[in-house]
């Protein structure tokens, strides 16, 4: 049985740009994802689930950026997911508006 | 403040009831490790951190702790939708039927109500994230506890993500922890 862990690596910045396979597995960090019994498929590319990872990887990096506020990787990729997050809510009609 | 996105955090496809599942999974949100009790804590003891980083982490993740009662609360619905007055008897969900009809007062597996003793507020920041490590430890456990108990991916899916997001908060709180105490 493997134990919990109490000693807290340093995260090295390893981002998963597969957005979908990443919202999949509940992290968009490579090096942090540790699987359990149960393999996840990745989610089909509708439109809502593109909208959804955008939005799941802004989050991800936001909290990276919480306790890494200068990783310049970090706030160039938040800028590039806000984009690209713009552009599947326009595609799709509606609100577009990115800054929740 | 808040802004409410009307979307799952994570997309759900469950489309068959499981109600044996359904009484096990609503510890996920109001037992002693449920997310309910998780984001209340991190919240409360936001107003504590010893700096506005650790604020604003303890604020997001309790943010999301909300999103993902958000998802098991949609799975309780789904996993007992259109089941019959026998059917929830059968299952041992009638007493819960008798308060609350169709939908679920957070409890722990056994039955005892969410408690506000799950804040575990400390008013000391190091105290508080040790705290929170070991909150996030627990529950990656009962996610996997949970997942020990079915077969079935379109539950497994949901789940492992939960799972996994413990790993997440469990990384993040550290990172803080050690900041604070270097």
């Amino acid at each position: 049985m493997e134990l919990a862990k109490i000693y807290i690596n340093p995260q090295k910045y390893d981002i998963n740009y597969d957005i979908l396979n990443g919202l999949s597995k509940g992290s968009i960090w490579n090096n942090l994802y540790e699987s359990y019994k149960f393999d996840p498929k990745s989610l089909s590319s509708s439109i809502d689930n593109i909208i959804a990872a955008y939005k799941f990887a802004l989050l991800e990096i936001e909290l990276f950026l919480d306790t890494h506020p200068d990783c310049e990787h970090a706030l160039e990729d938040k800028k590039k997911m806000k984009t690209e997050l713009k552009k599947a809510l326009l595609y799709k009609g509606g609100n577009a508006n990115v800054d929740l | 403040m808040w802004i409410y996105d009307n979307n799952l955090e994570f997309p759900l496809n469950i489309t068959k009831p499981d109600p044996e599942f359904a009484k096990v999974l609503i510890t996920a949100i109001g037992g002693y490790s449920g997310e309910l009790g998780a984001a209340m804590r991190y919240f409360n003891q936001s107003f504590t951190m010893a700096d506005d980083y650790g604020k604003k982490l303890l604020t997001d993740i309790a943010t999301e702790e909300l999103a993902h009662v958000e998802i098991l609360s949609n799975m309780m619905m789904l996993l007992t939708k259109d089941l019959s007055l026998e059917e929830l008897k059968k299952y041992g969900l009638d007493k819960n039927y008798t308060e609350h009809g169709h939908n679920f007062f957070p409890t722990d597996v056994n039955g005892n109500p969410y408690s506000v003793t799950y804040y575990a507020v400390s008013g000391d920041p190091i105290t508080d994230l040790t705290e929170d490590l070991a909150a996030e430890a627990k529950a990656k456990a009962v996610y996997e506890h949970l997942m020990d108990q079915t077969s079935n991916p379109e539950i497994l899916a949901p789940l492992a993500f939960l799972r996994q997001r413990e790993i997440i908060h469990f990384q993040r709180f550290g990172e803080l922890l050690n900041k604070y105490l270097n």
